[in-house]
C-alpha cells in the first residue's frame, strides 16, 4: 500500500510542479541586478519535479510496509475489552464532513453564524457519532447553545465581528 | 525596563488571563485529538481586543498548560494528550497500572515544571546575547538561517527526507502567492483580488492543525470497544527526597535537550520527548526496567517537552523563526498585535520583552498549582466524546478565520489548508516542513534578492561572510547526513527483504 502511496505522490508532485512551472512564466521579472520575481518559483518548481520523480522511484522500488507517520507510533489505548469495534468512516465520511464544511462556509455569510453552525454542528457530530446511540434531541440542543453561546461570547465579550445574517 | 516588564504583568486582568489560561491549556492538551497548537491557534481570536501584553500571555499560558497536560491522559488512559506526551505513556501508565497512578502523574507535573523553569533561565540569558548578535545579521545571513531552517526541519522532523523537502518546498510556493516583495508584481492570484496580499497565516494554520483533525477523525473506521481512566489518588508530591536526588542527573541531561531541540527551528516537543527518553535508556544502569514503570522514563519526557517550550521561544523571540508549530501560532498573535518578533524587539518592545519572561514563569507556577488543584476535573472532561467537541471545535475555527480581516475568503482558505493538512497525513508527509517554509519563504526569497542586490549580483558572499558560510556549510551537513541516513536504512531494508522467503 504504501508503495503505490509514494509513487502516486511523486507523480501528484510532478504535475504540480509542471502547474507551477508553467504559472511562474508568466511572471515579470523587472530585476536589474540579481534576481526577479520570477527566479524563485520557477527554482521551486524545478526542485519539486526533481523530488516528486525521486518519490515516484523510492515508491515503485520499495516493497516493504513503512511507518513514516507524522507522530511516532503510538501504544494501544488502556484495558479495552474486545477487539475494537467497525464503525462509519473512511473516504465517505471525508468527503461528507468536506461537503459540510463547504456548504457551512457557503451560506455563512448569508444565513448568519449562529444558524449555520447550528447545523453544521448537528450533522457533523452525527457523522462523527460513531459506535453511539444517535440522540438527534440532544446532538441539536448542543449544537444550538454551543453556536448561540459562541457567538455571545466573541461578539458581545470579544468584539470580534461576526456574520449575523438573516437573524440580525 | 525589567521592572516595568514585570509590573506590566503584575495586574489583577494579565494574572486572571493567565490562571484561565493554563487551565484551558491543560484541558486542550489532555484531551487526545486536540494538540496544544490547534488549542492556541483557536484562542488568537479572543485576542483581538486585547492589548499585546494580555494577549500574549493568555497565548502562552495555554502553550505551557497544553504542553503539560498531555501527561494526564497519556499516565491515565495509555493514550497521549498531545505528541508531546509520546514517551510519558511508555512508563506512566504502567506505574499506574500497578497502582501507582498518583506518583506517576506527580512526577510527570514536577518535573513537567522544573523543565519548563530550567528552560526560562537560558531564555532569559541567551535571548538577550543572542538578539544583540542578530542585529548584525544582514541579508547573507538571515537568508542562510531561513534555508538552514527550512532544511532541518525537512531532514529532521520525519522518516522521508524527500516528503520533508516536498512539503517545504511546497510551503515556499504557498509563501509566493501575492504580491511578490520589492517588484511588487502579482504572482499566483488567478485574477483573486483577496489574494494580493498572500495567503493569511492565521487561516492557514488553523486549517492544517485543527480541521485536518476533524477530517481524520471522520475518516475513521475502528474504535476502541472500551477505555476506562486508571484509578489515583494523589498524596502529597507523591516521591521521596532520595528519588529526587538520583533523578537529578537524567533531570539536567533531559532539559539540556528539550532546550537545545526547542531552540532548532521547526522541532518541538514532539520530537524531544522520545529522545530524551532514549537517552536516558541508553545512559541507565538499568535500561531493561524502561517500559515497566520507573521514574526515570516519565523524568526525561515530562521534563524535556517542557523545557522545549523556553528554547522554541528564543528563535522566535531573537530572529523571528518559531521553534515549532505552536510557537509559529505565537509568531502570528505577536504579528496581529502590531509586533514584529526578531532582534529589534529587545530595544523597541524591552517592556513587552521583560513582561512575556515574567508572564512565563507565573504560567509555570499556575500550572504547578492548577495541574495538583484541578485534577480530578481534567479526568471528568476527558470523558466528553469526540464527536460533540470537534463539531464546537470547528464553529471556533470558523470564528477565527473570519475575525481575523472579517472576510469569507479566509475560512475557504482555512478549509482548502485543512483538505492539504489532511491529503498530507494520508500521504505520510509532515506538515511541519509545509509550515516553516511558508512562514520563511518571505524571509528567505527577500534576503536572497537583497543580498544579490547589494553584492550586484554575485553569490560568492552568501558563502565567504563568516556567520553566512557557516550556517550554508551547516546545511549541507545536515542534508548529506540525513541523505545518507536513509540510504543506509534503504540498503538494511534491501537486506532484510533479500533474506525473507
Amino acid at each position: 500500500m504504501t508503495r503505490s502511496k509514494d509513487f502516486v505522490t511523486g507523480l501528484i508532485t510532478i504535475a504540480l510542479a509542471v502547474f507551477i512551472f508553467s504559472v511562474s512564466n508568466n511572471v515579470k521579472d523587472f530585476a536589474a541586478v540579481g534576481v526577479g520575481a520570477g527566479f524563485l518559483p520557477r527554482l521551486a518548481s524545478i526542485l519539486l519535479a526533481v523530488l516528486g520523480i525521486v518519490l515516484a522511484v523510492e515508491g515503485w522500488r520499495r516493497r516493504a510496509p513503512s511507518s513514516l507517520t507524522d507522530e511516532p507510533s503510538l501504544p494501544p489505548p488502556a484495558e479495552t475489552k474486545s477487539e475494537d469495534i467497525e464503525v462509519f468512516g473512511g473516504w465517505l465520511a471525508v468527503l461528507l464532513s468536506i461537503g459540510l464544511m463547504c456548504a457551512y462556509v457557503a451560506f455563512l455569510d448569508s444565513l448568519g453564524f449562529i444558524l449555520t453552525s447550528t447545523v453544521y454542528a448537528f450533522c457533523q457530530t452525527l457523522i462523527l457519532a460513531k459506535n453511539v446511540k444517535w440522540n438527534f434531541l440532544q446532538f441539536g440542543v448542543i449544537a444550538l447553545f454551543f453556536s448561540g453561546l459562541s457567538y455571545f461570547l466573541f461578539v458581545r465579550v470579544f468584539q470580534v465581528l461576526l456574520p449575523a445574517g438573516i437573524l440580525g | 525596563m525589567i521592572i516595568s516588564g514585570i509590573l506590566s504583568v503584575l495586574t489583577l486582568k494579565v494574572i486572571a488571563l493567565i490562571f484561565s489560561g493554563t487551565i484551558v491549556g491543560i484541558i486542550v492538551g489532555a484531551i487526545p485529538g486536540l494538540t496544544v497548537t490547534m488549542g492556541v491557534a483557536l484562542f488568537l481570536p479572543v485576542t483581538f481586543g486585547m492589548s499585546p501584553v494580555e494577549g500574549i500571555s493568555l497565548l502562552l499560558a495555554l502553550y505551557i498548560g497544553g504542553t503539560s497536560g498531555g501527561l494526564i491522559s497519556a499516565i491515565l488512559l495509555k493514550i497521549p494528550g498531545t505528541p508531546s506526551s509520546v514517551a510519558t505513556c511508555f512508563d506512566g501508565h504502567p506505574m499506574a497500572a500497578r497502582g501507582e497512578a498518583g506518583k506517576a502523574l506527580s512526577i510527570g507535573i514536577v518535573y513537567s515544571f522544573l523543565g519548563g523553569m530550567f528552560s526560562l533561565l537560558v531564555l532569559f540569558f541567551v535571548a538577550p546575547l543572542l538578539a544583540n548578535v542578530a542585529l548584525e545579521f544582514g541579508p547573507y545571513e538571515y537568508f542562510s538561517i531561513g534555508l538552514f531552517s527550512v532544511t532541518l526541519v525537512a531532514g529532521l522532523s520525519g522518516d522521508s527526507l524527500t516528503k520533508g523537502m516536498i512539503a517545504a518546498v511546497i510551503g515556499l510556493v504557498i509563501s509566493f502567492i501575492g504580491m511578490a516583495p520589492i517588484t511588487a508584481f502579482p504572482r499566483f492570484t488567478f485574477g483573486f483580488d483577496e489574494l494580493n496580499d498572500g495567503i493569511s497565516l492565521l487561516p492557514a494554520l488553523i486549517g492544517l492543525f485543527a480541521v485536518s483533525q476533524v477530517l481524520e477523525d471522520a475518516e475513521e473506521k475502528t474504535v476502541p470497544a472500551f477505555v476506562k481512566a486508571a484509578e489515583y489518588k494523589m498524596k502529597g508530591v507523591g516521591f521521596s527526597i532520595k528519588e529526587f536526588v538520583e533523578q537529578t542527573g537524567n533531570f539536567f541531561r533531559s532539559s539540556v535537550i528539550g532546550t537545545v531541540i526547542g531552540i532548532l527551528p521547526g522541532l518541538g516537543g514532539a520530537i524531544c520527548n522520545i529522545l530524551a527518553y532514549g537517552i536516558a535508556k541508553k545512559q541507565s544502569k538499568h535500561p531493561e526496567k524502561f517500559g515497566t514503570g520507573i521514574m526515570d522514563g516519565i523524568v526525561a519526557s515530562e521534563t524535556s517537552n517542557n523545557a522545549s517550550t523556553g528554547g522554541a521561544l528564543v528563535p522566535l523571540m531573537t530572529l523571528g523563526i518559531p521553534g515549532d508549530n505552536t510557537t509559529a501560532i505565537l509568531l502570528g498573535g505577536f504579528m496581529i498585535h502590531g509586533i514584529s518578533p526578531g532582534p529589534l524587539l529587545f530595544d523597541t518592545n524591552g517592556v513587552l520583552v521583560y513582561g512575556i519572561f515574567a508572564a512565563l514563569v507565573i504560567c509555570n507556577i499556575f500550572m504547578i498549582i492548577a495541574m495538583y488543584g484541578g485534577m480530578h476535573y481534567y479526568v471528568k472532561i476527558l470523558s466528553v466524546p469526540k464527536h460533540i467537541l470537534l463539531p464546537v471545535i470547528m464553529a471556533l475555527c470558523v470564528i477565527g478565520a473570519f475575525g481575523l480581516n472579517n472576510r469569507v475568503f479566509d475560512v475557504w482558505t482555512m478549509l482548502a489548508f485543512g483538505a492539504i493538512g489532511w491529503l498530507m497525513k494520508k500521504a505520510s508527509m509532515q506538515t511541519t516542513p509545509l509550515l516553516l517554509g511558508f512562514i520563511l519563504g518571505p524571509i528567505i526569497e527577500v534576503n536572497l534578492r537583497r543580498g544579490l542586490m547589494k553584492s550586484r549580483g554575485d553569490l560568492t558572499p552568501f558563502l565567504t561572510e563568516p556567520i553566512s558560510g557557516a550556517i550554508l556549510v551547516l546545511t549541507a551537513v545536515i542534508l548529506c547526513y540525513t541523505a545518507f541516513n536513509e540510504y543506509r536504512k534503504y540498503i538494511q531494508r534491501k537486506a532484510v527483504m533479500a533474506k525473507t522467503p
